[in-house]
């Protein structure tokens, strides 16, 4: 569609005005920590290099998020409404994830109504890197740090303006009647750099041949990967019972990382121990998701990279396992 | 300088365990694929040890991997490290005899942008409280000089501080897990039966979670910061176990991890305990 020019003098005028209508969503620092948060003033939000510490997948994926609630009289109440949001300051990685959770929760056999709910009703715009962060590994991941499609609008820095490129009806409705100009930015097009990082191998072999318990020997377990991860979307449900026989369902982040992941009530539990679950991880990210939904479930975002107490490195986990199966393939 | 000769004492002493006391692993430290990250090293060769880091960015915990059972090992400890090791040893969950604890005088750690790594700001033991075989600095280490700020935040301006902090909880139980002290196969938090927990994150929910671990560390917190510096939202959480630790030294004479013979404070009824002690009321 088309691109315009926003002048980053009228940019907080703009989303001033656009917070009159839409819950606004946007990277905001506090005490040194940039994070997604609702915006108070448009004033405070930070569009920069700088990749916010947790993803913003919370906004369409809440951490918590009440399904429904039941009583002994047969009652049944549904999940409350889901208010017009814009998410604005998303980076190409996680349009990304949004993208492959798009995949896992809106297509398919199951359809999650509270996921496909807030993605209608969710302005997606994005905005360019300038510059990779330590750890991130996007451009090995199918990711151009300067630009996504994968939105509503994507921004980039123009120096005292920037391009907003639209791509649906929906941005063209969010920036329409702010008398912007139109622009002609050029034909821009995706670069995808060559040499993927990816698995291709037999999920028996990444099992047998792989001495998981080395690789793993310094996880702690602490889930904060999983956490600030952008495409990890593991949840379970959690019944709450109120007094008057009546019964709140609760659906919340779970996380591969914990000892009680996949515990059976009959006490056991498939994953046991920590290489187990940590397999599960990588699987999960390289093998799974692109078994059931064709994208490999992680971005090269470098979150998990950054934030690992330990300085686990899902980047060099990877490797190693390709080097470990091709060395062994030639033999 | 003196990290650098440090570090090739302990490669030195590595070696040395390979070769003559057949040791199976080692706990270090390396550097890990990412500038400004260090990562844990389980060397098991005399080449391995040449991979040993040790410089002012070995903040990560290793003494917590010693409650996975793997028979004889050895451990480069900093302090915090050998601390939280007198604490498994008083606490019975590590035996003293299956261990080899190559202990390093530590200058303090230093974050990325050079300032004192969360723990280290107001640490004053440098020299390991247990090891077996000591590797000093050798050259002046600056102590932090003022006392440690206590809690000076008003009793009734306590509550809104708790609240402030708990509002960027997001309840990910990444401390827990990272915290020498929280070793439990199953936490609170964590059980159904009884559900101690509501089913949102609430404040609520954060005040049971943070006041109960809180406790559950009264005289058992090593000081190591870790809780800290995992925190992916910057809780200061560590004030409130800060005060629980200053309360167990003035009323029992006990701080954690540092004498291997002496009982947990909390785990011995002493008659000889001051009335505060026993009854619980405010320290004089
Ligand atoms: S696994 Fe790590 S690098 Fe990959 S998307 Fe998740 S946080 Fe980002
Ligand atoms: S299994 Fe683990 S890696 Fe996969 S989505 Fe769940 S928490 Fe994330
Ligand atoms: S952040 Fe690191 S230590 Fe924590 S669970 Fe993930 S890999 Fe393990
Ligand atoms: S509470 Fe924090 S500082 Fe104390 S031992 Fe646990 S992780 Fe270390
Ligand atoms: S690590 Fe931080 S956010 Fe997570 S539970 Fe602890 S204090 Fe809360």
């Amino acid at each position: 569609m088309s691109t315009i020019a926003i002048p980053k003098l009228k940019l907080v005028e703009i989303l001033d005005k656009i917070k009159e209508s839409y819950l606004l969503v946007a990277p905001v620092r506090n005490q040194g920590i940039l994070d997604f948060a609702v915006v108070k003033e448009a004033a405070e939000i930070e569009l920069s290099n700088d990749i916010a510490y947790k993803s913003p997948k919370e906004y369409l994926f809440p951490q918590v998020e009440k399904i429904l609630r039941f009583t002994s009289e047969g009652g049944l109440t549904p999940s409350e409404e889901v208010p017009q949001t814009v998410l604005l300051g998303i980076k190409p990685c996680d349009l990304e994830a949004i993208k492959i959770m798009s995949a896992v929760f809106t297509t398919g056999k199951y359809i999650d109504t509270g996921f496909a709910n807030r993605l209608e009703k969710t302005i997606l715009v994005g905005l360019g890197c300038t510059e990779e962060k330590s750890a991130c590994f996007c451009d090995e991941r199918t990711v151009d740090k300067a630009l996504s499609k994968d939105c509503d609008v994507f921004l980039t820095d123009r120096g005292n303006y920037y391009a907003a490129e639209i791509f649906s009806q929906k941005g063209q409705k969010l920036l329409d009647g702010f008398c912007l100009e139109i622009i002609n930015d050029g034909e821009r097009v995706k670069e995808i750099q060559q040499g993927l990082l990816e698995i291709n191998a037999e999920e028996n072999d990444l099992f047998n041949k792989i001495d998981w318990e080395r690789l793993t020997e310094k996880c702690l377990g602490c889930g904060i990967c999983t956490y600030i991860c952008p495409t990890c979307h593991c949840f379970e449900f959690k019944d709450v019972v109120e007094k008057k026989g009546a019964v709140t369902r609760y659906k919340c982040w779970d996380s591969c990382m914990y000892p009680r992941f996949t515990l059976h009530a009959s006490g056991h539990n498939p994953r046991e121990s920590k290489q187990d679950r940590y397999r599960q991880r990588v699987l999960h990210k390289y093998l799974y998701v692109k078994q059931n939904f064709g994208y490999t479930a992680c971005t090269g975002c470098g979150r998990c990279i950054r934030s690992c107490p330990v300085g686990m490195n899902i980047h060099s986990v990877v490797k190693e396992i390709n080097n470990i199966l091709n060395v062994k393939g030639e033999n | 300088m003196s990290f650098e000769t440090q570090k090739n004492e302990i490669i030195k002493i590595c070696k040395k365990l390979f070769k003559e006391e057949g040791t199976k692993v080692i706990i270090g430290f390396a550097q890990s694929e990412v500038e400004g990250i260090t990562t844990p090293l389980f060397m098991r060769t005399a080449e391995d040890a040449e991979k040993l880091k040790w410089d002012s960015q070995c903040t990560p915990n290793l003494a917590k991997y010693l409650l996975e059972k793997r028979g004889k090992v050895g451990i480069v400890a900093k302090t915090c490290d050998a601390r939280a090791i007198v604490m498994y040893l008083v606490e019975q969950q590590i035996k003293r005899d299956e261990l080899y604890i190559i202990g390093v005088e530590c200058p303090g750690m230093k974050n990325n942008d050079a300032t004192a790594s969360c723990g280290c700001e107001a640490c004053k033991m440098r020299i390991p409280p247990i090891y077996d075989v000591l590797v000093k600095y050798n050259a002046e280490i600056t102590l932090p000089d003022s006392e440690e700020a206590s809690n000076t935040v008003a009793i009734e301006d306590n509550l809104k501080k708790f609240q402030d902090e708990m509002k960027k909880c997001i309840l990910c139980y990444s401390c827990r897990q990272v915290c020498y002290g929280c070793y439990c196969k199953s936490c609170f938090v964590d059980m159904n039966v009884p559900n101690w927990l509501p089913g949102e994150i609430s404040e609520g929910a954060k005040m049971i979670f943070h006041l109960g671990r809180a406790m559950h560390l009264a005289g058992r917190c090593v000081e190591c910061g870790a809780c800290e510096r995992v925190c992916p939202s910057g809780v200061n959480i560590r004030y409130l176990i800060k005060e629980i630790t200053k309360f167990t030294k003035e009323l029992y004479a006990y701080e954690a991890g540092i004498d291997p013979e002496e009982t947990p404070a909390l785990a011995v009824f002493n008659p000889n305990d001051s009335e505060a002690a026993m009854s619980g009321s405010e320290v004089q």
